[in-house]
């Protein structure tokens, strides 16, 4: 749609980093005053506190970046390595677009991993209780995601199928993705940024009664089975990439019985389950 | 036997008249009496401190003054106050003297009242490497850095100078993030902040699009140096050359092995076109 706005000349700020970025802002926010919500207990001094909320933040947005990268150059790898000569063409004709091909994506799945590995990484090295950052953040993640599906939306480079109903739309041309201008499209991404909102309202309800395991064992459940969904609806998904489904429906399938096993699993012997509930907050 | 002092009648062998409380023996005192006369020490002030705030709107100590059991008991030691001996007067180290109450706290009430109380746990200070504080300079310098280098270094240099503008913000906030927990959040904003914004500029103008899908092109091509986005934008060109040369491929993203035909066929082109 818009994919830029043009300040000066030559600069222009993408729609898709900017959405992204408020939508983080704003949760790292939020994600700030509820997390003196929570009281301790006893006083465990090793309890996070709101500063530690935004630097574990900060650790996170690093992560993100680089998981999302990774990931998407790993979703990237099996195809030059399947043509090293046509890549090897690509390369001699311009270094620029051959690594533009390899490297200029990313992945939200990656993002997603990469921000938890983050996280992990700051309560380590610091030492600070991982539990109530997860449960004051879980309800956040489909939150900050709307926001980057707005954006997606506005950038085009992620669309729809062809769709002819209500609610259809006409991109203006975009030099980037040719393919978008031609016919109507299903606003999947609209879809999914508002089923996204719908969770963090229903997440953060749910988080005065859940732990934070099952909390964010519902996350991954709500997410894997809509985007798992979704997927049919969106024109641009590169199929065949693993036979019949594509990578986003792959990595949907091995979440789904982890975000099952994160709700149900304490009656299997799942440790801390209980013991989180009783050591902090209502 | 009788009280002394008020002459009730009171159990034979009893230490205190039930009736007034006087010692038997002791005519004149009485058990609060007693323990008035044993000095009271000073009870643990509770120490404001504005670093207090990063441990949370309360804690148990800022709000609750330490009750000393000599007031109620007596013949108990003072317990000398732990206020005086905390070496770090800027109340940093809010953590320490917890744990020297809730010890204080056990010393106390052990004597007395042993196995009827239990202390609170001592709970660890919060994680703070010492040597940290010596990073602030280099994290300063690194923010600072990060955003010339972002303004500047894309300028001239596109890409590359935005990638290292990013790399030398991250490395900023790390060790930023290392002072202000050291410091209890006294210390290292100002590093904070400048890598963020470095990081940011980094972002914003160079790799920018190439963060997603985009094939057109960078920020760099804002001043004297635009190679590498020009080249970017020429690939985009010779993209859409190679579709009308293989004429309908649905992108070249796709079929890598169709892309690799129809650069040999533009290959073949150029040779024959001569120079």
């Amino acid at each position: 749609m818009y994919p830029y706005i043009p300040i000066y000349k030559e600069i222009k700020i993408p729609c898709y980093t900017l959405c992204f970025f408020v939508g983080f802002v704003i949760a790292v926010c939020m994600a700030m005053k509820s997390i003196n919500k929570l009281p301790p207990k006893d006083s465990q001094i090793s309890f996070p506190n709101k500063y530690d909320v935004l630097f574990a933040a900060v650790y996170a947005l690093i992560g993100l970046a680089a998981g999302a990268k990774i990931f998407f150059v790993l979703s990237r790898l099996p195809k030059v390595i399947a043509h090293p000569a046509a890549y090897k063409a690509m390369w001699n004709l311009s270094k620029a677009a051959a690594l533009n091909y390899l490297f200029g994506g990313l992945v939200f799945y990656g993002g997603l991993l990469g921000a938890a590995v983050g996280t992990y990484i700051y309560c380590r090295q610091y030492k600070v209780l991982l539990e109530p950052i997860v449960k004051v953040t879980a309800p956040l993640i489909p939150f900050v995601h709307g926001f980057g599906r707005i954006g997606c939306f506005l950038g085009g480079c992620c669309y729809g199928i062809e769709y002819h109903g209500i609610f259809s739309v006409k991109y203006p041309f975009n030099e980037m993705v040719p393919k978008l201008n031609e016919v109507p499209r299903f606003p999947v991404q609209l879809l999914e940024a508002g089923l996204n909102f719908i969770c963090t309202f229903v997440l953060l309800s749910l988080g005065k009664k859940m732990d934070s395991r099952r909390l964010l064992g519902s996350y991954l459940f709500y997410y894997s089975v809509t985007r798992f969904l979704l997927e049919y609806l969106r024109g641009d998904a590169e199929r065949g990439v693993y036979s019949l489904f594509s990578t986003s429906q792959v990595i949907s399938i091995i979440l789904f019985p982890i975000a099952v096993f994160l709700i149900v699993g304490q009656r299997f012997g799942l440790k801390n389950a209980k013991k989180e509930k009783a050591d902090y907050g209502p | 036997m009788f009280c002394e002092n008020c002459g009730a009648q009171i159990p034979d062998g009893s230490k205190f008249c039930t009736s007034c409380g006087a010692s038997v023996g002791n005519a004149n005192t009485s058990l609060f009496e007693n323990a008035i006369k044993v000095d009271a020490p000073d009870p643990v002030a509770p120490i404001a401190s504005p670093a207090g705030e990063a441990f949370g709107e309360t804690s148990p100590v800022e709000e609750t003054p330490v009750v000393t059991p000599a007031d109620t008991f007596p013949g108990i030691e003072p317990v000398p106050s732990s206020a005086d001996n905390n070496p770090f007067q800027n109340s940093a180290y809010q953590a320490n003297t917890y744990s020297e109450a809730s010890s204080a706290y056990q010393n106390t009430y052990s004597t007395v009242n042993a196995g009827s109380y239990q202390a609170p746990p001592v709970q660890p200070a919060p994680y703070a490497p010492a040597d940290a504080v010596k990073n602030e300079t280099p994290a300063l310098v690194l923010g600072i850095f990060s955003i010339v280098i972002a303004v500047l270094g894309c300028i001239f240099f596109g890409v590359i100078g935005g990638a290292i503008a990013i790399a030398l913000g991250i490395w900023g906030i790390v060790l930023s993030i290392s002072v202000r927990k050291s410091t209890f959040n006294q210390k290292g904003t100002g590093a904070f902040v400048c890598s963020i914004i470095g990081i940011v500029l980094g972002a914003l103008f160079s790799l920018g699009c190439s963060l997603c899908t985009c094939g057109t092109g960078c920020y760099g091509c804002v001043g004297t140096c635009s190679a590498l986005s020009g080249t970017a934008k020429g690939a985009y060109n010779i993209y859409q050359d190679v579709n009308d040369i293989y004429n309908g491929g649905s992108g070249m993203y796709d079929n890598l092995q169709d892309l690799e035909e129809s650069l040999e066929g533009l290959e073949d082109i150029l040779n024959s076109l001569g120079d």
